[in-house]
């Protein structure tokens, strides 16, 4: 499928055929985004539904600029952002001290990781830090844009970065001592 | 890790660039749904709608199809038989008037004016002006004239143009005459003052032209086809009631509400633990040895284990739900008469609304049982449903204004009963449709 102009004066015109043909496309990418940011399949679900309905209703707010997927995958990432702000508003706290502080250099090998293992530990990380981290690490934000969309600091942004990762690596260093012992 | 950092980012966001999972079918549904919701219920249906309104404005130009734009007079004159009857509401003696002033608004023959002028005459002579008898009607030389009035109406007004002087005075006679007949067919306030009754009595075949309304109770069984074994569509009932506007003895159009009793029988499976305590037994986790009597013997040290029933089961449950629709129909007719009975047929569209529902929860039959998953295979109804009406039925008179009926219909959805996308598919139903009927304003 080709995302061209066609189709999006489709979707602008709002044609239920090609709403269906764009969501089945773009949807398996979408949601594994939404996977990052969510705490549980369920709350993925929600924003990959919320979000796809906003770029739906909002379609006529994309002005040609830029490509269409950044669009819709910036409309998700917003959804996410939303449910994050909802969740801090239902007294989400960030527990700083469960983390060590501990600064870990060395090579770690990612690329081998299982997917599935990595999804799971970010998925363990505090929702706080796992927000920052995505947005910055995977979807390339910076301190800046985050403190404006969290509603946070320059400053928090970065430390909440830098703890989610030392919280990473920790459970990496994990990961790898059990596979060594095995 | 601050000096991997641009290492390490490439790599997460590779690795999730390629994570691409199929989010579960229930999402589009939700978006589906919100879509639908957000279309506003006229702009989404906007297609049905488009049908009703038009059938709907199809009512009024039957109307004057039927009734005045087939160029015949609505005739108001007595020139023929006693199609009209007069009425002289002056009290005082009577003296005929052997001529009627026929009266035209677009154009007055010859013959004609001298008519008027002749009866304005007698008049002018103190005639008194009596009821017309047959053998003393004037024959108009413009039979076909539209819109043709009687001068007797005039004199429904009672008094006040007891006098007519100038041949002004019959034009303002003539123009006075036609509006009494408009001001006593809209029943104006003004003659019903002045007169016991109105003024003229319109014979009753020119009464059936104007229409009529007829009303219909109807209580109707109702059956449904569908080709999905996994659904049994119950029988429906429905009680309605249905106004006609005839616009002549033939045509008609019906509405109305009938309130549609019917409900969905399916199965829900369920998978479940029931942890039933199935027994109990000896399990030995230890033995010793020991001597008894110089003899080596076993002691088996035993504990009682609880045998409990965590085997995952499948029940299949009947699932029934129960719904409460509000039908409503606009349907075109034609009726004709055979002998004592009267034999008419309908179509039109009609949209069922969900007004309320009685949904079946799956149960297993067991008490305390775990279900780990519930997997019901009967579908929801969609709120708004849309059909094609298509009937025939037969009137049996009892009086003069009721009757039975019985009517043969089928209906046939064009849009799916359910909202779930599976169930996508239509469905068609047959129904016996008995009805007492009593017509209104005859």
């Amino acid at each position: 499928m080709k995302i061209d102009k066609a189709l999006i004066n489709k979707l602008q015109n709002k044609d239920r055929r090609a709403q269906l043909a764009f969501y089945k496309y773009l949807s398996p990418k979408m949601y594994g985004v939404c996977i990052r940011f969510a705490n549980n399949q369920d709350e993925a679900n929600d924003i990959l539904q919320e979000g796809f309905i906003r770029v739906f209703k909002h379609i006529n707010d994309y002005r040609g600029e830029g490509s269409f997927e950044g669009w819709v995958r910036r409309t998700i990432v917003n959804t996410a952002i939303n449910f994050y702000k909802k969740e801090k508003k239902r007294g989400y706290k960030v527990d700083l001290d469960h983390l060590s502080r501990r600064h870990v250099t060395g090579e770690i090998a990612l690329d081998k990781l299982a997917f599935d293992e990595l999804i799971k530990i970010i998925g363990e990380l505090p929702l706080g830090y796992r927000t920052v981290f995505n947005l910055n690490v995977i979807e390339g934000y910076t301190h800046k844009e985050i403190g404006i969309k969290l509603e946070i600091s320059e400053n928090t942004s970065k430390s909440q970065l830098s703890r989610a990762k030392a919280s990473l690596i920790k459970k990496l260093e994990t990961i790898k001592k059990k596979e060594n012992i095995e | 890790m601050n000096n991997q950092d641009p290492h390490i980012n490439n790599i997460l966001r590779e690795k999730f660039d390629s994570f691409r999972p199929v989010p579960p079918p229930h999402v589009w549904e939700g978006i589906e749904k919100s879509l639908d919701a957000d279309k506003g219920f006229f702009i989404g249906n906007s297609k049905y709608f488009a049908t009703v309104l038009l059938l709907a404005a199809l009512i009024p130009f039957a109307y004057f199809a039927f009734d005045y734009s087939n160029n015949k007079p609505v005739t108001y004159e007595d020139n023929t038989k006693n199609t009209v009857e007069k009425r002289v509401l002056l009290e005082e003696e009577e003296t005929p008037l052997t001529k009627s002033l026929e009266e035209d608004k677009t154009a007055k023959p010859v013959n004609e004016t001298i008519e008027i002028k002749k009866s304005t005459e007698q008049l002018l002579a103190g005639e008194k002006i009596v009821k017309t008898s047959n053998s003393q009607k004037s024959v108009s030389s413009n039979q076909n004239n539209t819109a043709n009035t009687n001068t007797s109406n005039f004199f429904g007004l009672k008094k006040g143009f007891e006098q007519i002087n100038t041949s002004d005075d019959i034009e303002l006679l003539n123009t006075l005459t036609l509006s009494s007949v408009y001001l006593a067919e809209f029943g104006h306030p003004y003659l019903k003052s002045n007169t016991a009754s109105p003024i003229i009595e319109i014979s009753g075949e020119n009464k059936k032209k104007s229409g009529h309304w007829e009303n219909t109770i109807f209580f109707s069984p109702e059956f449904s086809l569908t080709n999905l074994d996994s659904i049994t569509i119950l029988n429906s009932y429905s009680l309605g009631v249905e106004p006609s506007r005839y616009f002549n003895k033939n045509w008609f159009v019906r509405f109305g509400v009938n309130v549609s009793y019917t409900g969905d029988r399916g199965f829900a499976k369920i998978d479940y633990v029931s942890n039933d305590l199935m027994g109990t037994y000896d399990d030995v986790y230890d033995v010793t040895f020991d001597t008894i009597g110089g003899l080596i013997t076993p002691i088996y040290h035993t504990k009682t284990v609880e045998v409990w029933d965590s085997i995952r089961h499948i029940v299949v449950s009947e699932v029934t739900n129960r719904y409460l629709f509000a039908q409503v129909p606009v349907l075109l007719g034609y009726k004709n008469k055979i002998g004592q009975l009267n034999w008419y047929a309908y179509a039109g569209p009609a949209i069922g609304f969900q007004i309320a529902k009685w949904i079946d929860e799956p149960s297993a039959e067991f008490e305390d049982i775990e279900i780990i998953d519930l997997e019901n295979n009967l579908p929801l109804r969609a709120t708004i449903n849309y059909q094609l009406w298509v009937g025939a039925g037969i009137e049996y008179k009892l009086g003069a204004n009721t009757s039975i009926v019985i009517e043969p219909s089928f209906r046939h959805a064009f849009t799916s009963l359910y909202s779930d996308e599976k169930y996508k598919f239509s469905t068609s139903g047959f129904a016996l449709r008995l009805g007492f009927n009593y017509k209104i304003g005859r």
